[in-house]
């Protein structure tokens, strides 16, 4: 019985680690397939020039976690109503894992996208995927690390826990 | 669906809420800069009453282009460079603004200051009556070109002739360099042209004229407004092929036909080219028949 109590003890210690680690790895998730869209979306609006949602919807198929963006999004825009980037901020929000700081840069981009001809649409674009890049980097680099470090301290908590009780 | 019914709910209630007569009347919602919207039908004017006398700002006339270009005005540059924005059905968005250049050439439109939700009819048998009364006068038509001003039906009375002829068997192709005609949006025709109609959409006309002779083989071209010397140059050629043209044109009276020159040495006028031409007002409606001339003969004139 102490056996099977140590073991648990350890795994719910592990678990939860698991779960206060999850924003970080989320982030990096979300960010690398943001970035993924987003050079998507370019030959989207620069070659084929679709109208918004249906770049968005045709860029997100392989990236789960933006495809309800294009969902709301596209729903926004039917039903003429609000401005764009009013709606995309709406949808973006709905992204789990994005930072403050990754939400100000897609803010930024639904300020401009669609306002303006092709050639400067990619630019934007492209500002915006290098934005995107940094924030991955720092994310993979000091957001993993934390992520792991929290893991394992969250879990030597518990087979601290283990001793003590034992 | 009518062009109003692509604008924001507060703006389409608005316009919803006009009188029965009005609405069942409207032909244009107009939207300018620092003024109240009005409304226009055949002889009336009314101001948009549910707005009451808000007028609108920059910022509004902004969303709206926005909106109704769908948010993504990348895609519709080439609409916006000769103002104005299609919509579903084959309506239309003419708009007012400042012209913005690059490298010599119109480039887009920037700060918006007017929009006019114009509204395409669909009239059938229109094209098939004029044919008809010229058959009766007994001069069939070849070549046919419809004079009038801008809002006498042009349009509505080509759209018809093009589904007519397309629908007695001969092949079709129509120019349509601002999806008037057939209203095209996002790869779908806002109008029924026949089953013998190809759609050249957003060709130039000179080039598309063109392009039609040497690539879809038609009986006929039709092409709408007609302008520079070089539409009509693509007519000449397109006659001198054996293609029959179908054309509209800018002018009030035939005697103003005949001082558009078109050749090098402007000896030649757009009247020579045509062997049909009819002269079309809003004097009694939108496409009235004012006068029909064949081979510079006139044949007929509506009684006063």
């Amino acid at each position: 019985m102490k056996l099977l109590g140590a073991l648990l003890t350890v795994m719910a210690a592990w678990w939860l680690g698991r779960l206060m680690a999850r924003p970080y790895r989320l982030r990096v998730t979300a960010l690398e397939q943001g970035i993924g869209v987003l050079e998507q979306l370019r030959p989207e609006i620069a070659w084929h020039q679709r109208i918004l949602d249906v770049a968005f919807q045709r860029a997100s198929r392989s990236y789960s976690v933006w495809q309800p963006v294009a969902e709301i999004l596209s729903q926004q825009i039917g039903q003429h109503e609000s401005n764009f980037a009013t709606a995309f901020h709406q949808a973006l929000i709905t992204v789990p894992g994005l930072w403050e700081k990754d939400l100000a840069v897609w803010d930024e981009l639904g300020q401009v996208l669609g306002q303006s001809s092709a050639e400067f649409q990619i630019d934007h674009l492209q500002a915006a995927e290098a934005e995107l890049a940094r924030n991955l980097n720092e994310a993979r680099s000091q957001g993993l690390k934390t992520a792991r470090l929290t893991e394992i301290l969250v879990s030597l908590v518990g087979v601290a826990l283990v001793i003590v009780l034992i | 669906m009518e062009p109003w019914d692509y604008l924001p709910h507060l703006w389409r209630d608005a316009v919803r809420s006009l009188a029965p007569e009005h609405l069942a009347t409207l032909e244009e919602v107009r939207f300018r800069l620092d003024r109240p919207v009005l409304c226009y039908g055949p002889n009336w004017c009314v101001p948009l009453s549910k707005m009451g006398s808000a007028v609108l700002r920059q910022q509004d006339l902004d969303e709206l282009v926005s909106i109704i270009a769908d948010h993504s005005l990348y895609a519709r540059v080439e609409e916006l460079r000769q103002a104005y924005l299609t919509l579903p059905g084959g309506h239309r968005v003419g708009i007012a603004g400042s012209a913005v250049w690059k490298e010599g050439s119109l480039a887009t439109m920037t700060d918006i200051a007017g929009l006019n939700f114009r509204r395409a009819r669909d009239v059938k048998g229109a094209g098939q009556t004029l044919l008809q009364t010229f058959q009766e006068l007994g001069r069939p038509v070849q070549s046919l070109l419809v004079a009038a001003p801008p809002r006498c039906g042009k349009t509505t009375l080509l759209r018809d002739l093009a589904r007519h002829f397309s629908e007695n068997g001969e092949r079709v192709t129509v120019v349509d360099e601002r999806s008037e005609i057939a209203g095209f949006y996002r790869g779908r025709y806002g109008f029924w042209l026949g089953p013998h109609t190809d759609v050249l959409d957003g060709w130039p006309k000179a080039e598309g004229m063109m392009a039609a002779i040497r690539t879809l083989g038609p009986d006929r071209v039709v092409v709408d407004e007609l302008g520079g010397s070089g539409d009509m140059g693509a007519v000449a050629r397109a006659l001198s092929a054996g293609v029959s043209v179908v054309a509209s044109i800018h002018a009030g009276s035939y005697q103003q036909l005949e001082r558009i020159g078109f050749s090098d040495r402007g000896s030649r006028t757009v009247g020579d080219l045509f062997d049909a031409v009819a002269i079309v007002s809003r004097r009694l409606g939108p496409g009235t028949v004012e006068e029909l001339w064949h081979a510079g003969e006139r044949l007929w004139r509506v009684e006063a």
